[in-house]
C-alpha cells in the first residue's frame, strides 16, 4: 500500500518534470519572437497616432522613470478620473526635435473590462490620433469604437482641455463629441480616458524634462 | 500484415466519422459549451478556436494513449491535466510568437482549452483505454467535429448579426449592404448563440433520423 503511493507519486513527479522541461524549452524558443511582436505592435500603434515622429523614447528614459501609473494617478484622481490609469508614456521626436507625446491609457470602466488605447498628442495639445491596443467590448455594440472609425476620428485634429459626451449633434471643435448609439458605457470610457491622457500630457509638459536621447519637452 | 493495416485504417476512418458526425462533441455530446458559445461571434474565430483545440486534442490523445500504461490509475486526473496544460501553453507560446493576429482575437480563450471538457472527456473515455493510432484519430475526429460545429455556428451568427461573411474584423469576403439587410445584434450576443446552436442541433438530428429511417426501410424491403 505504502509502496504503491510512493510509486504513483514518483510517476506523477516524472510527468510533471518532463512537462516542465518541455515548457522551458518552448518558452526559450518563443521568447525572442514574442518580444519582437510586442515591440512591433507598440511601435506601429505609436506611429499610427503620431505619424510624423521617427523616434519614440519610452518613459523609462525620462524623469518619469519609476512608476508612471502611480505618479500620474493623483492628478487623474484630482480631476475625477479615478477609473483610468496611465500605463505608458512615450516621448516622440522628429529628427531630434520634440514632436509630441503618446499616452497609453487603460480605462477600467469599459463594458467588457479594461480598454487600452494610445493617444498621440502634438506639442501644442492637439490630438493627432487614437489607436486601440486592446478592447473586449460587445461585438456589434461597444466594439464599434474599433470597427467604425468615425467615433474615434472625432478627436483627431482637435485641441481642447477636455471633451464632453453628447448623444448627437456634438461639435468636437468646441469640445463635444457624439457617443456611439447604444453604447454609452464604451463611449464614456473612451471620452474619460482621452481626457485623462490630456491631463497626463499637460502634467508632462509643465515639467521641463530632457530624455536620455537629449529631447527636451516644453 | 496487410489485413492489420487495413483494419487500422478503417478503424481510424470510423473514429473520424464518429467524431465529426455520429458523436459530434458540440452537437451530440454537448461538451465544451463555454468556448462554443463565447467565441463563435464570427466564422474566423470559430475556425481558429476549433483548430487550436484540434491540435491540442490530437496531441493530448496521442500522448495520453502512449502513457496509458505508465500513468497510475489513482492519479490519472492530475496527470492528464498536467499534460493538457503543458500542451496548451506550448500552443499559446507558438501562436503568440508566430500568428499574433489569431492570438489577439482568441485572447483569453486559449488558456480555457485546458479545461475544455472535450479534451479531458476524450482522454478519460477513449485515449486511456485504446492504442495510440485510434486515439490520435479519435482526437482528430473530435477536434474536426468541434471545428465544423464552431465554424457553422460562427458563420450563421456573423451573417445574421453583423451582416458579413468571413470577416476578420477589418475586411470581409463580402458584406450585405445595410439597405438590403439590417444586422440583428442579438445574434452576436449570448442569446443568439443559444438560439443558433439549438437550430443547428435540431437540423442535424432531423437529417440523421431521416437517414436512419430510410436505411431501416431499405433493410426491411431487403429482408422481405
Amino acid at each position: 500500500m505504502k509502496n504503491s503511493i510512493v510509486k504513483d507519486a514518483m510517476r506523477l513527479f516524472i510527468i510533471t518534470l518532463i512537462s516542465g522541461i518541455i515548457l522551458g524549452f518552448f518558452y526559450d524558443l518563443t521568447k525572442g519572437p514574442i518580444a519582437a511582436q510586442e515591440e512591433k505592435t507598440r511601435t506601429e500603434a505609436y506611429q499610427a497616432v503620431l505619424p510624423d515622429a521617427d523616434k519614440f523614447e519610452t518613459a523609462t528614459d525620462t524623469a518619469y522613470s519609476t512608476d508612471i501609473e502611480a505618479q500620474m494617478q493623483p492628478f487623474l484622481n484630482e480631476a475625477g478620473y479615478t477609473s483610468d490609469s496611465i500605463t505608458g508614456l512615450a516621448i516622440a521626436s522628429t529628427g531630434g526635435t520634440y514632436s509630441g507625446v503618446v499616452v497609453t491609457v487603460t480605462a477600467h470602466d469599459g463594458y467588457g473590462g479594461d480598454i487600452q488605447f494610445s493617444v498621440g498628442i502634438l506639442p501644442d495639445g492637439t490630438i493627432s490620433g487614437i489607436s486601440i491596443l486592446s478592447i473586449s467590448e460587445t461585438a456589434g455594440l461597444g466594439m464599434r469604437a474599433k470597427t467604425d472609425p468615425s467615433f474615434l476620428s472625432q478627436w483627431t485634429g482637435m485641441k481642447q482641455d477636455s471633451f464632453d459626451l453628447v448623444k448627437s449633434g456634438g461639435d468636437p471643435a468646441s469640445g463635444t463629441v457624439d457617443a456611439i448609439s447604444g453604447s454609452t458605457v464604451t463611449s464614456k470610457a473612451f471620452q474619460r480616458g482621452i481626457n485623462a491622457a490630456l491631463i497626463a500630457f499637460r502634467n508632462l509638459q509643465n515639467n521641463n524634462i530632457t530624455t536620455a536621447g537629449g529631447v527636451t519637452i516644453g | 500484415m496487410a489485413d492489420k493495416k487495413e483494419s487500422m485504417a478503417s478503424r481510424g476512418g470510423e473514429r473520424l466519422y464518429n467524431g465529426i458526425i455520429k458523436e459530434n462533441p458540440t452537437l451530440v455530446l454537448i461538451l465544451g459549451m463555454c468556448p462554443t458559445l463565447a467565441v463563435t461571434t464570427s466564422a474566423i474565430n470559430g475556425i481558429g478556436m476549433g483548430l487550436s483545440t484540434t491540435v491540442v486534442l490530437l496531441l493530448s490523445n496521442t500522448l495520453i494513449s502512449m502513457l496509458r500504461k505508465f500513468i497510475p490509475d489513482r492519479v490519472r486526473m492530475p496527470a492528464y491535466i498536467v499534460i493538457v496544460a503543458s500542451l496548451v501553453t506550448v500552443v499559446q507560446f507558438l501562436l503568440e510568437a508566430y500568428v499574433p493576429t489569431l492570438y489577439d482575437s482568441l485572447g483569453i480563450y486559449i488558456p480555457l482549452i485546458v479545461v475544455n471538457c472535450i479534451i479531458l472527456g476524450r482522454a478519460e473515455a477513449y485515449a486511456s483505454k485504446n492504442p495510440v493510432f485510434p486515439s490520435a484519430m479519435d482526437g482528430l475526429g473530435m477536434g474536426l467535429g468541434f471545428t465544423c460545429s464552431l465554424t457553422i455556428l460562427g458563420m450563421v451568427r456573423e451573417l445574421l448579426g453583423a451582416g458579413t461573411f468571413l470577416s476578420n474584423g477589418a475586411t470581409a469576403v463580402f458584406t450585405i449592404p445595410q439597405s438590403v439587410y439590417t444586422p440583428a445584434n442579438i445574434f452576436i450576443l449570448a442569446p443568439g448563440a443559444f438560439i443558433v446552436l439549438a437550430f443547428i442541433i435540431a437540423i442535424r438530428n432531423r437529417v440523421i433520423r431521416k437517414n436512419q429511417e430510410k436505411r431501416s426501410r431499405e433493410n426491411r424491403k431487403e429482408s422481405a
